[in-house]
Order: C-alpha cells, then structure tokens, then sequence
C-alpha cells in the first residue's frame, strides 16, 4: 500500500512512453522520464538494443544482459523484443504506440519514414501523442539524416572546438555530453508538452537537435561570435574570464578553484601564507589577474605541492574560495556530501551483480525517485503485449513467425 | 525559433542571478511561461556585467545576461525591506514556481521557509538550486559551475591521454543544473495537474553535474577501472577522433561504430578488413593511418565525403562558424531580438521545434528594473503605494 502512494507521489505516475531510442540521447532521456515515474516501455529487436553488445562488460565478460552502458542507460525500462521491420510487428508497434502517451525515438527523417510507421495516421488515430524525436542534427534543414553520437554532436555543436589545447586537438569532454544535454533539453520540452496536453491543447511533435543542444550551453561563447563576430579559443583548460579559474595538481590529487573576485583570488594565496602576492596590486582587476595568469598559478602550484587535495577544499572552502575536489568515480561514491543525500544507487541486477550507479539529482518533498535496474532482453514482452489487448494464442501466433520474443 | 506557448499561464518568480537559476528560467520562459526576474538594484547580478557587451556602459549592456534572460519580465525588489518582503509575498501567493538559487540559509533568512512559502500558496511549485545541498557537510560551502566540474566527477574524465584533468570550455554544470532543475519544475508541474498540490523541488547542482558522468560509477565497481583522461578514444569503438585537415585549427570528426562501417572506410586508408578486437589492438596504427589521410584534405569537402559513404564525419565547429552556418540557418536556430539598448541582435536557440504548438514572437531581456511598476500595479498597489515602496527603498 506504501508503495502505490508514493507510486502516485511520483511527478510522472502514469505517463507511458514507448521507447525506440538507440542512441545514447535517446536512451538518457528514457532514462530521465522513467526517473521521474513515467511507465517506460523498451522496443527492441529481437537480438537486442544495439548497445547491449558494446563494452566494457560486467567483470569484462561480454554478455548481452552485462554491457555497462545498456545496464546505466537503459536502467528503469520495460523490455520488449519485436521485430519492427516486418508488417505484423508494425501492427504490434501501432497498437503500442496507441496505448502511450509519449512516443520517443532518435531516428533520422528518412529513418523513421523507412520504419514504415504511418506517422500521420498514428497522429489522427492519438491526437494527444506526443512523438518526440531526438536527432543529431533535428528533422529539417540540409544535414537532417546525417547520423552521429556524442562525438559528433559536440563537434558539430562548438563545444570541443572550446575544449582542450589550442595548440593540439580539440576535446570531446568525457562521458557523452552531448548526448547527455541533448537529453536533458528533450526531456524538459517533452514533459512541457504533455503538461499542456493535460490542459487540453493538442499534442505536440517534438523535434530536438543535439548539434543544437550543444551549441546551447557554450557559456557565452554564441554570444561571443553573434555580438563581436569572434570565436572563443580553447583556453587548455583556464576559464576565459575567471581567475584563477582552472585545475591544479597538489600532492595527492586535483583540485579545481574558479575565483570571481578579487578578494577570492587573494584568499588563495592568503591560503598557502604567499602574503606578499596575496597583497600585490595585480590581483585588483579581473583582466590584470588574467594577463599574468601564468606567474601566479606557478607560485599557486609550487605552494599547492606540499597540501593534499582533501585539506585543500575544506581550508579554501574556509576562506570563502570557491574550490573544488577533482573527484574520480571511486571518490564520489566516498563524498561525505554525496553520502548524506544517498545520492549514489546501490543496484542488484540478476546477471551483472550488485554494483553502484549515480542516482537521481533531484529531491521531490525530500524524496530522491526511485528507478529499477534495467531489464533482461524481451523480459515484459508478455506482460506489455497483453496490456496492449493481444491475448495468449495472438501472443504464440508472432512467436512462431518470430516477430516477437 | 519563436517562443512556444505550451506554459502557457504559468507565473514563475525567477529570484534566481548568475547562471544555473536563470539558464532554468530561459527555458521556462523559451516554452511560453511568464516568468519575472527578481534582481536587487544594490548589488546587481553579476551577469549585468559579463561580456560580451553590446553598449559602452551601464547595467543593460552584457549581451550573456540579455541571451540568459530574454522572454523574460524584470522587477528590482529589496528583500531587506519589509515593503519588498510584502511584494515578494503577494508575488509567491500569484505564482506557479518559485525558482531560486541562493545558498541554503537566504531564503529563511529573509522570512520565506519553505514552510511560510506553502502556507502562502499550497500550490506553489517550489524550486531551490544549492551548489552542494540545503543539508549536508558541505551545504554552507562555495560552488560555481566550474568548480562544479571537478566535484562532480566530470573533470577526471576530460583530458589528454596519461595527462591531468582539465575544465571543459564552458562552466557546463551551470547550464546543467539550469536545465536540470527545469525538468524537474515541470515535472512537478505535471504532478500538480493530477493533484492540485504543489512541490517542494531540491537540485544540488553537484548532484545534477554528477548524474552526468554515465558509466564511470558503474564501471568502477564492475570492473574495478576508473573512467580516466583518454583523449578522444572511446572505451569501445574504433577508431574514434579528430583528425587535422587542411587550414587553421580545422579538424574532422570521424567515428566507426560497427565493422560495416570499417570496411567502407579501410580502403581510404590502405587498410584491410579487420574486427572490433583487430581495430582495438591496432587503434594507434588506424589514427595515424587516419592522420595522414586528412592532413592535406579540405575538411569540410573531406567530411562529406566520408558521410555520402555512409562513415559518421563531421567537422569541428566553432560557435562564430555555427553562427554563419546553412543548416541552422535554414532551421532558424539564430534569430534577431530588438533590444532597447543592444539594438537589434541574433540570439541562439531553443534546441527545439514544436510542431503544432502555438508560438509568439520572443521578447528582450528586461532593462534593470524595466518592468517593476506594471508587476506591482498588477499585483494591486495603487500608485501612491508604489511611489511609498520607493521612497523607503524597498524598489532598489
């Protein structure tokens, strides 16, 4: 009984998302509505989402139910394995789509038409689906079927062009970025959608851009280019106007220090007790700061040698600096901050074993959302098929022609 | 882009400055809601004075806070006031969210617990954004994004190849945590639709950042490996980077996903046939192979050549090329907005088209206190009353 009311309590309880994603935009916005409570059904092929056969692996055994990517990305679903490319399992597919509420793919123009999904009768027949697409490059404009993943979204949308060393290549920041704002956008404005569906409106087709995503969150450097027609330089890492605004090596580890201020770029040198510099008039402008950046973060390192990054952060955090921890993915699931909000998920999957994942950012009345591990391949097939009105012997009939598993 | 009407009559107080809280304004405002802007005149908000700037001086002048706060209304209210207390009061009572990001003790401090803000309007979806948490160690503790990307995890992963971390080049959790908290506000949004009530809404903007670092976490306890600096290498596909064209800083893209893929691009290499296990043991060999084949291509002629065979190619962009390029250009995605001080300008974005939805044209960021005497008259102070909020200071 608890359960069913704080189902209820959950933002999204009782939205139904039919997921064709299989791209990792795609995969994290599921990811994201299924946190919040949506009810989040995976098609699949019937070997399986592309992502279960890319590795790493569980223990580095390959294995379709031990990819960690498909077990973080595609965590909180339903599975059901269908064969789309053939005319039953498109009736199978239309008959889904007609019990959901929200119809998410990432699948090119030409893809989707491809897909043989009569996309304007699915729209008649359901005028409150939202079907929601998460491309590359969006739905119109010339380089609409151009395919590509975090890579080329975020070269594509500026942000490595702005990352790395301007004398070396450019940067693709770690751990899919481009996939993962693209995601988060999509979903605001997929959520948004509905909530005006809920008042009554029509629904919406929902076309989101990663090139655009990204080009969405360059800090300033859009604005830069459209109000003085110049680009931005990767800065190897400093922050364009802050200072200091960069990572720095101490004895045991990074540290990350981003001063707005004079005053905080004082208390750094105030900090590691260089008083002479920290009372040097070249700290009074932001600009000044800047133009000596590479003398005064020598005489920072130098001092930073002989402290361990965990002092570092609290004594700085002391003066008001605002510092950071460099934190590794063994670190995090130690963060003392991290711990107390039981932010980091504890997982048990049949196949992959207990094992820890970031949880959910968000607190609703003090409570962080739940989300189960992913799903075993075609492991809700029955169970979805015959909510969808497709009884036992309807359910053998496409086993036996091998359009479902 | 226009602006969508899908908030439609949702009234957001955004009394939110800097980046995170007032990048989840933007989009609140970008998808139709009203959202009015609460600065204090005394210390301005410190994107007032971040560049670009688009006129020689004054509050109105950054063209970052005029990109981060368009489509919006702006009031300047003194919450050290009681008269400003009283505006902030009968604002919350009007509105759908409350949307702020000041650290933890500020809000209570000046008379609005969470507790007052429900008994005020129990309706009220409210949305509080603390760097580290409003509990906690750490919750009295300094963030900006930048910071940000080191607690977060995300910094350890960004880097050359046996190198230390490096930032990004944009304060990316800011806008993470903006975008964050804005899906969670509509989220709650939703909910009420069910139930009439409101929320209580926290994203610690390090956790929002931390969600972000996909795998890492999993694979550390799967494999006993952290995710650590590696370049442009994948942890699987090969190959998998930038590669220098013809020109100045001008890079391709190139990835391969499956062994298709690969057997359309060897050729153009003088490579033969090879698995996903050959092309991992030979990953030094197949860049280099890769690096010699681009360096004397057109990058972009070499991009599309790469992706009429079906290979994924594309070029390293700068923002200043996206700004003059065809395909945005033909998807709208930079549009002019008048502003009274910048002038006419281009803005970017949203990263969305909604079709069938109703839209306006966007509006400009609101000049300092540009909107304060039309939000209070609607509020229902007479302007007597307004001219008396003025006089003792609560307007500032």
């Amino acid at each position: 009984v608890d359960r069913a009311v704080s189902d209820l309590e959950r933002p999204l309880a009782g939205l139904r998302v039919l997921d064709l994603t299989r791209e990792l935009r795609g995969a994290y916005c599921g990811r994201l509505l299924a946190e919040f409570g949506a009810d989040v059904v995976l098609v699949e092929p019937l070997d399986g989402n592309p992502w279960r056969a890319v590795g790493p692996f569980a223990d580095d055994t390959p294995h379709p139910e031990r990819s960690l990517f498909f077990l973080h990305y595609y965590a909180g679903r339903k599975s059901v394995a269908l064969d789309v490319g053939c005319a039953e399992g498109r009736a199978v597919l239309e008959a889904l789509a007609r019990g959901s509420d929200v119809l998410l793919h990432d699948l090119t123009p030409a893809r989707a038409t491809a897909l043989g999904l009569d996309w304007a009768a699915l729209a008649a027949a359901h005028p409150r689906l939202v079907i929601a697409a998460v491309t590359a490059f969006g739905e119109t404009g010339p380089e609409r079927e151009l395919p590509g993943g975090d890579l080329i979204a975020t070269a594509a949308g500026g942000l490595m062009a702005l990352t790395g060393d301007p004398a070396r290549a450019p940067l693709r920041p770690g751990g899919d970025q481009g996939e993962h704002i693209t995601a988060l956008h999509a979903a605001l404005a997929i959520v948004a959608a509905v909530v005006d569906g809920d008042a009554g409106a029509p629904a919406a087709r929902v076309d989101i851009s990663a090139q655009e995503a990204v080009a969405s969150v360059l800090e300033n450097a859009m604005e830069f280019a459209l109000f003085e027609d110049r680009a931005v330089a990767r800065q190897n890492g400093r922050h364009p106007i802050s200072w200091p605004g960069r990572v720095f090596p101490c004895r045991d580890g990074f540290v990350v220090i981003s001063c707005g201020s004079a005053p905080q770029a004082r208390a750094c040198f105030t900090l590691v007790g260089d008083q002479a510099t920290a009372a040097d008039p070249v700290l009074d402008d932001r600009d000044v700061r800047r133009a000596h950046a590479d003398q005064l973060e020598a005489r920072l390192i130098a001092r930073f040698a002989d402290w361990d990054a965990e002092a570092l952060f609290h004594a700085g955090q002391g003066l008001g600096i605002p510092i950071g921890l460099v934190h590794s993915a063994r670190s995090l699931t130690e963060d003392p901050q991290l711990a107390s909000y039981g932010f980091i998920r504890s997982v048990t999957h049949p196949e992959a074993g207990s094992y820890l994942d970031v949880g959910s950012p968000f607190r609703v009345d003090g409570r962080q959302p739940a989300l189960g591990p992913a799903p075993a391949l075609a492991a809700h097939t029955a169970e979805v098929l015959t909510a969808a009105g497709l009884d036992a012997d309807a359910r053998e009939c496409l086993r036996r022609q091998g359009v479902i598993q | 882009v226009r602006r969508a009407r899908l908030l439609d009559g949702v009234d957001v107080v955004d009394v939110s400055t800097a980046f995170a809280g007032p990048y989840a304004g933007k989009l609140l405002a970008d998808l139709g809601a009203r959202v009015i802007h609460v600065e204090t005149g005394d210390r301005l908000d410190i994107m007032r004075g971040y560049p670009p700037f688009g006129a020689p001086e004054g509050p109105d002048r950054s063209g970052s806070f005029a990109s981060i706060n368009r489509n919006k209304l702006g009031i300047t209210l003194n919450l050290k006031t009681a008269g400003g207390r009283d505006v902030m009061a009968r604002l919350v009572c009007r509105a759908d969210v409350l949307l702020e990001n000041y650290t933890p003790r500020v809000l209570p401090s000046l008379g609005f617990p969470w507790e007052h803000l429900a008994r005020l309007n129990p309706r009220l979806v409210y949305c509080t954004m603390p760097g580290f948490g409003s509990s906690g160690p750490h919750r009295d503790y300094r963030s900006y994004g930048p910071t940000l990307e080191g607690q977060s995890g995300l910094a350890f992963m960004t880097g050359y190849e046996g190198e230390p971390p490096l930032r990004m080049g944009c304060s990316y959790p800011d806008m993470v945590g903006g975008v964050t908290a804005a899906f969670a506000i509509v989220a709650a949004l939703r909910r009420r639709a069910r139930t009439g009530r409101g929320a209580l809404i926290e994203v610690p903007q390090q956790q929002a950042a931390a969600a972000l670092t996909g795998i890492a976490v999993v694979q550390w306890t799967l494999t006993g490996r952290e995710s650590g600096r590696a370049g442009n290498a994948h942890p699987w596909f090969v190959p998998h980077g930038v590669y220098r064209c013809a020109g100045d800083d001008h890079w391709v893209a190139v990835v391969v996903r499956d062994d298709a893929a690969w057997t359309r691009l060897a050729p153009l290499l003088g490579l033969g046939p090879m698995t996903h296990a050959a092309r991992c043991a030979r990953r030094d060999e197949i860049d280099a192979a890769l690096g010699r084949f681009a360096a004397a291509e057109d990058r972009d002629a070499l991009a599309r050549r790469l992706q009429a065979l079906g290979i994924e190619a594309y070029p390293v962009r700068t923002a200043l090329e996206l700004a003059r390029d065809a395909h945005l250009a033909a998807r709208r995605f930079i549009e002019p907005i008048d502003h009274p001080t910048l002038g006419p300008r281009a803005y970017a974005g949203p990263p969305w088209r909604l079709a069938g939805i109703d839209t306006a044209p966007h509006t400009p960021a609101p000049r300092l206190g540009e909107h304060t005497e039309g939000v209070l008259a609607a509020l229902g102070y007479t302007p007597a009353e307004i001219a008396q909020l003025r006089t003792e200071g609560a307007l500032r």
